[in-house]
């Protein structure tokens, strides 16, 4: 099996998180997973964001908390999920949403380590982090599938960690 | 049969972690309001036990029914209608309040009428004016949402603006997260920062620009973090603050909040030249935000008007109050009437 791929970048703003989640919204088609990892704060909302506007979706994204899971209709139907409520979000999986995610849509997990045996084993992670200046980000691919979006991944070199 | 001033109503809201039934008389005299929280029995796993936000209103949904009924001396027979919010919340918990109360309307031959919860939030505040003056502006705020709207009747409301990214309560769950409080974050820090100074640490408001309507929340979250843990999370090991410094933390993050929701609903009120506003919703609970509201629309000349402390946080009395509203207006749903998440 092919080694997985793995990028780290860096961004200084709010808006060149956003241009990245953007970015790889671009490359992502139903069946997609991209799951984010990080504490409070490190830019997974607005990562989500630029994903969605990658994806097409014009409708303005906002933090799935609270509902567990936010559907916005697109080119393709985006389903944005926030297991931070972990064990909400475990009993609503359980009552049917696991079901929708294997749908025609793409999927984008905040939290992600709080769903972990939910998750298919091909999937695009993203792990956000504080530094001091900025986000660390860093994207890997953990199957063919996901690799393929990442090797296709324009424009990241100015956010490339040094 | 029943006129419009005293027909009554039975509410049933299940949207999210409250299960409750309400009956109310004439769209306005409560004469019964039984909540059964989980939020106690979910707040030492930071959330929702697994399966008891279905399961847990399965169980508490006909005891609670009953009680509404008993303690409004109310049978079925006098029922006008059986009301029932269908969004927005957990589709799995909604479904649990919408099935019973599709089945008793069936069973007792009642209409059926569909409420949106938000819109329910407005109506709370409503029931506290004895005389109604359209248009409001409104603010509803809570855990999932935090958008003002210009409110045209009970049932007529549009959407000026809402949160780019957080809710109000959010930016407080997840503040008290930060903070070792417990959930829900709001009362925790209401409480934690009482004696605290509100102005010890002033953090910038998100009021965006000038002339905006809408609300971010997200980066007080961060600025909350940072001032913990040191920029960036370089001092990740800085123990957490106590006593009078994490009472002094609290009030001003409070402070930050609630100036910024009270700045922006009196903002929106200048803008729209409506003096009367409307606030409520779990966030309106909080004392703070109530004097902040209340201090800026005397200075503006606007009436402002709260939701009564009981009815912010999640309750069926809204839910039979606007059913009512729409029982009256016409207003009813088919019994395959579907639920919304959103």
């Amino acid at each position: 099996m092919a080694p997985s791929l793995v990028v780290k970048l860096h961004t200084t703003a709010a808006e060149q998180t956003r241009e990245l989640g953007r970015r790889l919204g671009r490359r992502l088609a139903a069946g997609d997973w991209v799951v984010l990892y990080g504490p409070l704060g490190a830019g997974k909302t607005t990562f989500a964001a630029g994903v969605a506007e990658g994806l097409g979706i014009r409708e303005p994204v906002t933090s799935p908390t609270y509902l567990l899971c936010h559907e916005y209709a697109g080119p393709v139907t985006l389903l944005h999920l926030d297991a931070y409520f972990e064990l909400r979000m475990d009993s609503v999986l359980a009552e049917g949403l696991a079901e929708r995610l294997q749908g025609p849509v793409v999927v984008l997990v905040e939290w992600a380590e709080k769903m972990r045996a939910w998750l298919p084993p091909d999937r695009i992670e993203v792990s956000l982090a504080h530094r001091a200046e900025g986000r660390e980000l860093v994207l890997q691919a953990t199957g063919p599938r996901s690799r393929a979006r990442l090797e296709g991944l324009e424009g990241v070199e100015a956010f490339l960690a040094p | 049969m029943t006129t419009g001033a005293d027909a009554r109503v039975l509410g049933i809201e299940s949207s999210c972690d409250e299960t409750a039934a309400a009956v109310v008389r004439g769209g306005r005299a409560v004469l019964s309001s039984v909540v059964r929280s989980q939020v106690a029995e979910h707040a030492p796993w930071r959330g929702v036990v697994p399966e008891i936000a279905g399961r847990g209103h399965l169980e508490a949904i006909v005891p609670v029914v009953e009680e509404a009924l008993s303690a409004a001396r109310t049978s079925p027979r006098d029922l006008a209608a059986v009301a029932v919010t269908t969004q927005p919340g957990l589709v799995g918990s909604l479904l649990v309040g919408a099935t019973t109360a599709k089945a008793l309307a069936w069973a007792w031959s009642k209409p059926l009428v569909a409420v949106h919860h938000i819109e329910a939030h407005v109506y709370a505040a409503l029931m506290s004016l004895p005389e109604w003056h359209f248009p409001y502006v409104t603010l509803v705020v809570s855990g999932g949402h935090t958008s003002l709207y210009r409110t045209e009747s009970p049932l007529r409301h549009a959407l000026l603006c809402s949160t780019r990214d957080d809710a109000a309560g959010e930016a407080l769950d997840k503040a008290a997260a930060l903070l070792g409080l417990p959930y829900p974050g709001g009362p925790s820090i209401e409480k934690a920062g009482t004696g605290g100074d509100p102005g010890a640490h002033p953090f910038k408001l998100p009021l965006l620009a000038p002339d905006s309507l809408d609300f971010s929340f997200s980066g007080l979250k961060t600025a909350l973090l940072y001032h913990l843990k040191g920029p960036g999370l370089s001092r990740p090991e800085a123990p957490l603050p106590a006593g009078q410094a994490l009472a002094d933390l609290c009030a001003s993050y409070e402070a930050a909040v609630v100036e910024t929701l009270a700045r922006k609903c009196l903002r929106a009120c200048l803008q729209l030249d409506i003096p009367r506003l409307l606030v409520g919703g779990g966030v309106a609970r909080n004392q703070r935000l109530r004097a902040a509201v209340a201090r800026r629309a005397q200075r503006d000349n606007v009436q402002a008007t709260f939701a009564a402390p009981e009815f912010c946080t999640d309750n069926a009395a809204m839910i039979a109050g606007l059913g009512h509203a729409r029982w009256a207006a016409g207003k009813l749903a088919d019994l395959a009437v579907d639920v919304a998440a959103r």
